[in-house]
């Protein structure tokens, strides 16, 4: 890479601690000059980043393809916590393979006991959903037939299919991964019906779904289709505890029936809505979706507002106004950033729920145009807990509702992806403090998923399986704040167009779609190259990591050399300490150290005793470098990406040097540590 | 009898006060006649506050020190290098928790003498030679009194400590329950704001009861009580004039809290980074500690006139 002459470039060399030496392309062979600044990075440093399709809306395709439209009807019993569902599931089949079986999610039979997946899973410590419930769930299909399809004349009875099903693998006791045989195999682009009639009997909330006296959060509450990929095979797996959810678009007209005092909040815009026989009753139909939930309480409280054009209904509970409106103003912020970024929201509603606190585990949680919050109804104004998560639940429309990754097989897409675009989406509304601004400090939403990920950086790779992670704690730390620190350190390093350009091409491109990783990587590879796409695949799936660090510095005083000089102004003589008149030169290095698997480019300063600093580059090649130093002024101090671009060094600590004996001042540390423990030490004194 | 020109006046207390002290007049009783005592008190605090620091500070030096611009980038905007920092020394300072236990201890005790050099310092005097008036008691003297008064001193400390938890822990517990039967009615949010005014009133009684604490003390010192004793006769006192007394120890803890405002500000206004405004704001900050130190020997000085009536 060039960026005029204060690029230094950087040749690898052996593995020494001599390291090699930066030099100047342009610069005279007696000396180094250093930049006094160095030029941000910008486009000319990237191969391309020509105007795309998929940098405008334009390019947004209308409707995704329709291949699971479920139409529903779901009736609350609010004394067992019974749904009672019936409705009709249309599948077409959009491989090209014939489809002889169908695989069915009845994921709240996970909760029906002890030796289901979900509660055998070792999760370990660091996620929730640990406790049993105090009371079970479980999904009872009554009644699975084809209406219409393979195998079924037309006007000939419903075949039962549900009669062959395997609702257990062999030698195993999970109920959520269902196989249905069909009578005969379904074409390529043909489509069946299946009527189904069951009961979601709701556990006590534990994992997002579930009651809580009255409070009801309604999600996976019905037989829902798994994924059909691309090549005819079912993306199917049971529910295991860290993993998440996975299918394809499609239309949901449900209609829900709870008693009259609810309040009901759903996925989709209401189309109807009566009371009648001391029931409420609404129906909601949506487009362009891969999940319906619903929540039904008789406390909650509603606040409206229309936000970017989009209709927001926010539930909570009573006393809970206050947070309720941080939450709303958050949103206010990160409806039109999300649109801009990523591309128009579709849908003309969102839910936002804050679930009571003795139903915590129902929040933070996101389904399409429904998203849950959470949190306690007081909060210090200074620490922006209840933004942070209706901003990250919001931008789950995005990343995992508009693009529909598999959220088991690669959790890293949706919540990683998601992560951040929450801590980008908060530092452009609050800045530095985008976490916590209070009494003067200042804490950011990208520091702290840069500290929380790196601890687990070196334990396993971020690229895997929601079921493969050791532990809740790893699956947390690697999942959201590591994927989240990789991008944000790849836009401080590499800029910020181009990874907005890369993130929000693939937001577009892949709209209504299921992309995986190798489609993410792609889109950083059009925008930054194959190296950065290289770096970053190495930092997703092989556990990268770096450390930059100085090993050490050396400044000396330098004075010419002595004797005769015959030079165009005739003999010179040189006394020892240089010439007369002439001013005493300084030489000296730094010598820095990358360990690690990434390679990322790095800014180093120069601190001069004169005040002044000198930049330089270093594009991450090789084990070490030398940078060398020459001036009158003394080399004071160096410091290895001095404006914290690089989230992912494992060590801030060792990323500066100062020659021996030279020490940077405490005194601000000392004067604030002492003042407050003075304060606290009026406990103790007289 | 007001003033200490006429000791022969002075009824048995100041006869009592021995050592060649002598008692001053009641209303003569105020925290400025304590200046070694108020000084004794900062140094207290002080010593306390770097011992317990050092630790951390050592840390940061160990990390920043050779930063050529020190500890700066601790105090950058966004906390990623104090993040990173605390996310390292956690693991390491564990084993030196105990530390700031036993220092904290230790200056609970240091200050029971502190505290009775204090109030020594602000109701005797040394008798002065025939033709010389009286002078400050000497500082070995009254520490030698406060020795004196060591052991009722710390009994009060155990016994209110306790107490106050356990009004403390009360309060939580009945603001829970509260909480629980409202909660039907009211919905969650709202009980926990009852329950909360509950835990309040713990809080308050808590409160109080150190109120008497500090009172029973003075009654120790002054009169040599022991902690029963002084306990009931400073309930007496507060149950005689409860509104005096809450007025003097309220409206000093408001002042104490806006001290801490004007710190707040001041740290805004200055930032402090290095140099001269750093300079500034020590200043400042320590002018706070001296500021709230002297409100709470104010009290303390309410609390001895209080008792020598």
């Amino acid at each position: 890479m060039a960026l005029g002459g204060a690029i230094l470039a950087v040749r690898s060399a052996a593995a020494s601690l001599e390291g090699p030496v930066l030099a100047a392309p342009d610069l005279a062979p007696t000396g180094l000059n250093v930049a006094p600044q160095l030029s941000p990075l910008t486009a000319p440093a990237f191969p391309s980043l020509a105007p795309s399709p998929y940098d405008s809306d334009e390019s947004l395709p209308a409707h995704a393809e329709r291949v699971a439209d479920y139409t529903l009807r779901a009736r609350l019993d609010e004394t067992s916590h019974v749904v009672h569902g019936e409705g009709t599931l249309t599948f077409r089949n959009v491989s090209p393979a014939p489809l002889s079986e169908l695989w069915v999610h009845l994921y709240l039979n996970a909760f029906k006991n002890e030796t289901s997946t979900f509660f055998r899973d070792p999760v370990g410590g660091g996620f929730r959903g640990v406790m049993r419930p105090k009371e079970w769930g479980a999904m009872d299909v009554r009644s699975f037939t084809l209406r219409q399809g393979p195998g079924i004349a037309e006007g000939s009875a419903p075949v039962d299919l549900w009669g062959g099903a395997e609702i257990r693998r062999p030698g195993d006791t999970d109920e959520t991964d269902v196989r249905v045989p069909l009578p005969a195999q379904l074409p390529p682009g043909e489509t069946l019906t299946i009527d189904m009639v069951w009961d979601a009997k709701l556990p006590s909330v534990i994992l997002r779904t579930g009651f809580e006296g009255s409070f009801h959060m309604v999600g996976q509450w019905f037989p829902k289709l798994a994924r059909l990929e691309p090549d005819g095979h079912f993306a199917h797996f049971p529910f295991h505890h860290m993993a998440e959810f996975y299918a394809d678009f499609g239309t949901y007209d449900v209609t829900v029936d709870v008693p009259e005092r609810y309040v009901l909040g759903a996925s989709g815009p209401t189309v109807e809505a009566k009371v009648e026989g001391g029931r409420r009753i609404e129906r909601h139909v949506l487009d362009d979706v891969h999940d319906f939930a619903w929540t039904a309480w008789d406390q909650f409280q509603v606040v409206r507002e229309r936000i970017d054009g989009v209709d927001v209904t926010l539930l909570h509970p009573p006393g809970v106004r206050v947070v309720g409106q941080r939450e709303l103003a958050s949103l206010r912020a990160a409806l039109p950033h999300f649109r801009e970024r990523y591309g128009r929201y579709p849908y003309p509603v969102l839910t936002v729920v804050h679930p009571p606190e003795v139903a915590a585990e129902a929040g933070g949680m996101e389904y399409p145009t429904l998203i849950t919050t959470g949190g306690p109804w007081f909060g210090p104004p200074g620490v922006f807990a209840p933004e942070l998560y209706a901003v990250h639940e919001f931008g789950h429309q995005y990343f995992y509702g508009l693009v529909a990754t598999n959220e088991t097989a690669w959790p890293f897409l949706d919540e990683g992806v998601n992560t951040f675009a929450e801590l980008d989406a908060l530092g452009a509304w609050r800045g530095a403090g985008s976490v916590v601004s209070l009494l003067g400090l200042e804490v950011s939403d990208a520091a702290l998923h840069a500290v929380g990920g790196g601890s687990a950086a070196q334990v396993e790779p971020v690229a895997q399986g929601a079921a493969t992670f050791a532990n809740g704690l790893d699956y947390a730390r690697l999942v959201y704040s590591r994927t989240g620190s990789i991008l944000e350190t790849f836009r401080r390093t590499y800029g910020d167009a181009p990874v907005r350009a890369a993130l929000g091409r693939y937001a577009r491109k892949y709209r209504f779609r299921h992309p995986g990783p190798d489609e993410l990587l792609q889109a950083f590879e059009e925008t930054l190259g194959p190296s950065a796409r290289e770096v970053l695949r190495v930092a997703l799936f092989e556990r990268g990591w770096v450390d930059y660090a100085v090993l050490g510095i050396r400044d000396a005083e330098v004075s010419d050399a002595a004797g005769l000089f015959d030079g165009p102004a005739g003999r010179q003589k040189v006394s020892p300490g240089g010439r007369e008149g002439g001013a005493r030169r300084r030489e000296g290095w730094a010598l820095l150290a990358r360990k690690g698997t990434l390679r990322l480019p790095v800014d180093v300063r120069l601190a001069l005793s004169d005040g002044t600093s000198r930049w330089a580059r270093w594009d991450g090649e090789g084990d070490t470098v030398r940078i060398p130093y020459s001036g009158t002024a003394a080399l004071v101090g160096v410091v290895v990406d001095p404006d914290e671009k690089v989230l992912l060094d494992a060590d801030r600590a060792n990323n500066h040097g100062s020659p021996s004996g030279r020490r940077g001042s405490m005194a601000r540390t000392w004067e604030r540590l002492v003042f407050w423990s003075q304060l606290a030490a009026e406990a103790t004194a007289p | 009898m007001t003033t200490v020109d006429a000791l022969e006046d002075m009824d048995e207390p100041a006869s009592r006060a021995g050592n060649g002290l002598a008692l001053v007049a009641t209303a003569n009783m105020r925290a400025r006649r304590a200046p070694r005592g108020l000084a004794l008190t900062w140094m207290l605090e002080t010593l306390m506050a770097l011992a317990v620091t050092w630790p951390l500070a050592a840390w940061a030096k160990a990390a920043y020190g050779g930063h050529p611009e020190g500890d700066e980038p601790l105090f950058r905007p966004g906390g990623l290098a104090l993040l990173e920092l605390l996310d390292h020394t956690v693991g390491h300072v564990k084993p030196l928790l105990p530390l700031p236990v036993v220092i904290t201890g230790l200056s609970a005790l240091a200050g029971l003498v502190v505290y009775g050099i204090l109030v020594g310092e602000m109701t005797l005097v040394a008798r002065g030679r025939d033709d010389e008036g009286p002078t400050p008691a000497p500082l070995s003297a009254l520490a030698l009194r406060a020795l004196g008064t060591f052991a009722p001193l710390l009994t009060l400390l155990v016994v209110v400590t306790f107490l106050q938890a356990v009004l403390v822990a009360g309060g939580m517990g009945a603001a829970a329950a509260v909480a629980s039967q409202v909660e039907a009615n009211l919905g969650e949010a709202r009980a926990s704001q009852v329950g909360g005014v509950v835990g309040l009133l713990g809080m308050g009684a808590a409160l109080l009861l150190g109120l008497l604490h500090d009172v029973a003390r003075a009654e120790v010192v002054r009169h040599r009580a022991g902690a029963g004793l002084a306990l009931r006769r400073a309930w007496l006192r507060v149950r005689q004039a409860p509104l005096p007394f809450v007025g003097s120890w309220a409206w000093r803890g408001v002042a104490k809290v806006l001290l801490l405002a004007i710190g707040a500000l001041a740290a805004e206004r200055l930032g402090g980074r290095s140099g001269l405004p750093l300079l500034a704001l020590a200043v400042v900050h320590q002018l706070v500690i001296a500021a709230r130190l002297a409100l709470r020997a104010s009290w303390i000085a309410v609390t001895v006139r209080a008792v020598d009536r």
